[in-house]
């Protein structure tokens, strides 16, 4: 190995590059221009900025703000200036420590690939339920109310007043159940054929005449609403919103610098985990929505009756779509719901005759809002 | 290489051939699609042959040395320190990238540097939070508090996103301050002495033309906007100029409008014919819905054929920027030309969806060396003679007072 190594000094005060030899010693580098003047840099005051990586030339600056340079193309100067120094060399990179780096950085992948479950499986959901609770309720009930304006126009809500006012006993005796909420639970009902229904942030649950008229029971409408209601008490629009959030930025660090149309590509993987804890919170609503029934003193059955009905009519689906979905296998929610709710009660309350309900659910052919106010409140 | 002019006739010396194509495509073909693209762009390129001789022999080029599996590693132990950390090594992981890629960048045979640090960074973002994201937050959830009042409302809205829109031209110099003082070639370091408040006069008239014209302003904006950052940019103490005119541009970008017009037009007339959209009774809401829809049926036909013409146009763009940036007495060159670059971001496209976005370190390598293998500096230039014009101060200003000209970078 040559006791003098060729190279070039930038003096960090004009752009000229000064061919110079350099002689290592133990405690310092000693720099030679051509006109015989020689520079030394004592080994503690140089840092490396380049050279690290195979191929590159090793580049060693001196000084604070604007730092005087030497540049050496030939790498293995790192290894001969490792040997030169016994002490302060461990601030220089040896290419000897190559291999370990890359060990290393197979290593740092593979935890990599486990911190990322770990976050995406518990810590995403657990930051999003440690979170919510803090958001005011005013914020939550202004977006819930702003979202009903764009999905439930005044001019689609079902407004007859005596039947809306039925079906809000109903609410009523639900959320009368629940006593540290601080909701104030709407219903708004609304003149389309889905049969659908769901809980916007605040307080508001929508239901289709659809859903509506699709069940043949109050109970069953009960078991409806129930879930609906545990959206809301288990906060899982904010939830939603906060999770939504957190996959983005998970997902940003994991890929990187994206911008524009490279967007695109990790989309896929946002939605994938958007749709995963969509389906834990539906599972959660199912599981409380039929605990709420119990409390209040309707057989669970009823809602499990309405879920079967709601899987007659999903029966095209697919199982590999439930991965494509927002809400889990029918099929799989009944087992769940009917594991849970064990043996019926004994004296199951009965909401409406069933004649009654025939009139009640038909609320949307009696009269659709003329009026924007076709909204009832349930105050707990 | 000897040519001539398809419209003037003239001979003249083709001087910006890439020397590595990413395609292998002919040499006569990059020249032949220049013709295609724009007539005016080529007379940019003419130079007198003998001078185009003297010219090539002082060619400097850029070569860039990284690998996407490099880059990836760095990657990799970046990610998971950031996420372990909760976020806070992103500014270090950031600085790591940008050191790595800066000295994998080589012009005319000398690596750059880069002497940016983390804390930096993380003060050029609270920087920005406290002057920008704390009011702007604060404006624009205030709102809710002050019920039933709609004239604060809208106003607090309204002031809300002035600031957001005040904060882009800010960024956009401060952040180009910043980096521009921190990257050093040779050991002599970039700056940028362009003042913010002009830079905003130039932002927000150029918007308020872009609007006025319905976009037709843009090319004009676009290359002011550039030549504003460009000419006030130096290294040490020789500045960069620029000499482009936006009229230049006018011309293809007209066209890829008048397209993108044309295109949702018929795309419009198209549908109303095949969907049997209503052409009377619109005062019928169901059938106002029905116009709506086909109307921004049309709008969307169009943005994607805008979106899809962009691409040709930014190439030129590019070029031309390049094209007409100079230092000293030497000139850039970016021979680039629309199918490669067509090619190029397709294929980014293809493996940013394939991966879900982990091929991003090779995704940054292609774009960077697409870029680096072309590009050039013609001319008689001697950089030796340029001298430090940094005096070592940090660009970021303690105090806010100096906010709108001090360097910040989020990172």
């Amino acid at each position: 190995m040559p006791s003098l190594w060729q190279g070039s000094y930038l003096d960090g005060r004009n752009a000229t590059r000064h061919p110079v030899s350099i002689q290592l010693t133990a405690t310092a580098l000693h720099i030679v221009k051509a006109d015989g003047h020689t520079i030394r840099w004592p080994y503690g005051e140089i840092a490396q900025t380049q050279g690290a990586y195979e191929g590159e030339e090793v580049r060693l600056e001196h000084g604070a703000s604007l730092p005087q340079t030497v540049i050496v193309e030939n790498s293995t100067f790192l290894t001969a200036m490792q040997r030169a120094t016994a002490s302060g060399a461990s601030r220089f990179h040896h290419p000897n420590q190559r291999p370990l780096r890359v060990r290393m950085t197979i290593l740092a992948g593979v935890a990599l690939m486990g911190v990322t479950a770990v976050f995406y499986i518990w810590g995403i959901p657990g930051l999003a339920k440690l979170l919510a609770p803090h958001i005011p309720v005013l914020w939550e009930e202004q977006l819930g109310v702003s979202v009903l304006e764009q999905i439930a126009p005044s001019a689609k809500r079902c407004a007859d007043q005596t039947r809306l006012a039925a079906l809000e006993s109903i609410v009523t005796r639900l959320s009368r159940a629940v006593s540290d909420s601080p909701y104030r639970i709407r219903l708004t009902v609304v003149d389309r054929p889905s049969v659908n229904a769901f809980a916007l942030p605040g307080g508001q649950v929508v239901v289709f005449r659809g859903l509506l008229e699709a069940t043949e029971t109050p109970e069953q409408f009960a078991g409806v609403l129930a879930h609906e209601l545990q959206h809301i008490y288990k906060r899982h629009s904010t939830r939603s919103l906060i999770e939504q959030a957190s996959a983005s930025l998970l997902i940003a660090a994991v890929t990187g610098d994206f911008t524009g149309g490279l967007a695109y590509g990790i989309e896929g993987a946002r939605v994938l985990g958007v749709l995963r804890y969509s389906r834990l919170h539906e599972g959660e609503a199912d599981r409380e929505g039929l605990r709420l029934l119990q409390t209040v003193g309707i057989d669970p059955a009823e809602m499990i009756a309405f879920y079967r009905i709601m899987e007659a009519q999903h029966s095209h689906d697919t199982a590999a779509s439930s991965y494509l979905s927002t809400h889990p296998d029918t099929g799989d929610r009944i087992e769940k719901l009917t594991a849970l709710a064990g043996a019926p009660p004994r004296h199951p309350m009965k909401l409406f005759p069933h004649e009654e309900w025939k009139d009640l659910r038909s609320l949307c052919r009696h009269s659709v809002a003329s009026s924007p106010q076709a909204v009832t409140d349930s105050t707990q | 290489m000897k040519a001539s002019c398809a419209y003037c006739e003239a001979s003249f010396v083709v001087v910006a051939m890439p020397t590595v194509s990413l395609d292998n495509a002919a040499p006569s073909h990059a020249v032949r699609d220049t013709l295609q693209l724009d007539p005016s762009l080529v007379d940019q390129e003419v130079i007198p042959a003998e001078a185009a001789q003297q010219l090539s022999s002082t060619s400097r080029k850029a070569v860039f040395h990284g690998t996407g599996g490099t880059l990836f590693g760095i990657h990799l132990v970046n990610t998971l320190l950031t996420l372990v950390t909760l976020g806070i090594y992103y500014y270090w992981a950031k600085v790591r990238v940008r050191t790595f890629l800066f000295g994998q960048t080589e012009f005319a045979g000398d690596r750059f540097s880069y002497h940016g640090s983390a804390r930096e960074l993380l003060n050029g973002t609270i920087k920005a939070s406290l002057v920008f994201g704390i009011p702007y937050f604060l404006m624009g959830n205030a709102g809710q508090f002050v019920e039933g009042n709609t004239a604060i409302q809208v106003t607090l809205k309204v002031a809300a996103w002035l600031l957001l829109v005040l904060f882009i031209p800010v960024a956009i110099t401060g952040a180009r301050r910043y980096r521009l003082s921190r990257t050093a070639w040779r050991g002599i370091r970039f700056s940028f002495r362009g003042n913010t408040l002009d830079f905003i006069k130039l932002w927000f008239s150029g918007y308020f033309l872009t609007a006025v014209t319905l976009g037709l302003y843009y090319p004009y904006f676009s290359t002011k906007k550039h030549a504003f950052l460009t000419a006030h940019s130096y290294f040490g103490s020789e500045p960069f100029k620029f000499s482009g005119d936006g009229a230049v541009l006018s011309r293809p970008f007209l066209r890829m409008y008048l397209l993108a017009v044309a295109v949702a037009g018929i795309a419009g007339l198209g549908l109303y014919s095949v969907v049997d959209l209503p052409r009377q009774n619109i005062e019928d809401p169901e059938a106002v819905g029905s116009f709506v829809v086909g109307a921004i049926a049309s709008l969307m036909i169009g943005a994607l054929v805008f979106r899809l013409l962009w691409l040709p146009y930014s190439v030129i763009e590019q070029r031309f920027f390049w094209e007409q940036t100079s230092i000293g007495s030497a000139r850039f060159q970016l021979p680039i030309t629309t199918w490669p670059y067509l090619k190029l971001k397709l294929g980014n496209m293809f493996f940013m969806v394939c991966t879900l976005g982990l091929a991003w370190s090779w995704v940054t390598i292609r774009n960077i060396r697409f870029i680096t293998d072309q590009l050039e500096l013609v001319g008689v230039d001697n950089f030796d003679e340029i001298v430090q014009a940094y005096d070592g101060a940090p660009p970021i200003g303690e105090g806010l007072d100096g906010f709108l000209d001090t360097g910040f970078d989020l990172g």
